[in-house]
């Protein structure tokens, strides 16, 4: 997405006759971005649909008090991040935890891990970070995001970012040798 | 994403954990979307935002309403704009109705105050009752009390000249007046 098109939508959404079109053009663009950052959180679908539903609905709702000091796409993620990190501190943690007792006493192999395990257990490690670790980890390794972006996003220091990042990665690695 | 920024992100990681850099990365998560979700994802989108009333393209403002809206008003103000002379007979016919509205209301309170002050009298005690309480109570009513419940003539209003030299107050001259 370039900025020029990110402008072209802004255009369009402040249009008194072609705000609809607007907000089509900005969901269309920006679903499956967002989708994925949540998806990645929440693990269940279910889960990821009803917070992109409501971020979608919270950027229609202010995007006429976005004063543009970041980039849309930033703007975006960052109320994304903050709908599925509001819904991860109400839900319950209990299940998550008792699901990756399972998993560690299920993957005791003789032979190494096929590439398929591999990556379920890449999951399963990330899945039993801290929530603003694993998310800080998501947006780096997955959607490749530079630290500045990551730091407006996240309202922390890139200092602080580059930090958590390698503790995280520290970790998953720790926690897929024991396993693996 | 840069190019640049992929080859950073992937050194980064190389340089942390050669072991999780060499895990490859799935092309989004093995996890699974319903078929067709992002197809209608946007639709649902669009239709949660009417229903939710964020979607001020549904208030729909006739075409050209804002173009010299400006001048309109203008206009508008100085049709209704009242003329000097009758500016004033507007403030004089206000102060005159709230005259009028400070006379009725002081009506009323007299009215009010004899009717509820005789009817109480008459419910619950008799006038000689009330005169006898005067008697023994009188610093609990003035002068012009007694008179409107008729205790007093007005004749026992007058204050008598002091007679010789004795120095007699006020609340002396009322105790002899009402001590018949």
């Amino acid at each position: 997405m370039s900025l020029a098109d990110d402008k072209e939508i802004l255009e369009l959404i402040r249009s008194a006759d072609r705000q609809n079109e607007g907000f089509r053009l900005l969901v269309g663009r920006y679903k499956e971005k967002l989708y994925w950052h949540i998806r990645r959180m929440v693990t269940e679908h279910e889960d990821a649909d009803d917070i992109l539903q409501n971020t979608f609905l919270k950027i229609i709702r202010h995007i006429g008090g976005f004063q543009e000091q970041s980039s849309l796409y930033t703007w975006m993620y960052r109320i994304a991040s903050n709908e599925t990190l509001n819904f991860l501190n109400a839900k319950q943690r209990a299940a998550r935890d008792s699901e990756v007792k399972v998993f560690s006493m299920a993957g005791d192999h003789t032979d190494g891990p096929s590439s398929e395990e591999m990556l379920d257990l890449l999951a399963k490690a990330i899945d039993s970070l801290p929530d603003k670790q694993k998310m800080v980890f998501n947006m780096r390794y997955y959607d490749e995001m530079p630290y500045q972006q990551i730091s407006e996003i996240t309202d922390t220091t890139v200092g602080a970012l580059k930090a958590s990042y390698h503790l995280a990665v520290k970790k998953i690695e720790e926690f897929i040798k024991e396993r693996a | 994403m840069s190019h640049n920024e992929t080859y950073d992100v992937k050194q980064e990681l190389e340089s942390m954990s050669p072991m999780l850099a060499s895990i490859p990365k799935a092309e989004k998560s093995n996890a699974s979307v319903p078929d067709g979700y992002f197809d209608w994802l946007q639709d649902e989108i669009m239709a949660q935002a009417v229903i939710h009333g964020y979607d001020k393209s549904q208030l729909v403002v006739p075409k050209g309403y804002f173009d010299g809206l400006e001048g309109r008003i203008l206009a508008a103000a100085n049709e209704t704009t009242p003329s000097k002379t009758g500016r004033s007979r507007v403030v004089y016919l206000m102060w005159a109705l709230a005259a009028c509205s400070i006379l009725v209301l002081a009506a009323v309170f007299v009215i009010r105050d004899r009717t509820t002050t005789e009817t109480w009298s008459g419910d619950a005690i008799t006038q000689a009752e009330y005169f006898d309480y005067l008697q023994e109570n009188v610093e609990d009513a003035d002068i012009e009390q007694l008179a409107d419940y008729g205790l007093l003539e007005d004749s026992d209003l007058t204050i008598a000249e002091p007679v010789g030299d004795s120095q007699t107050d006020e609340e002396e001259i009322f105790e002899s007046e009402i001590d018949f």
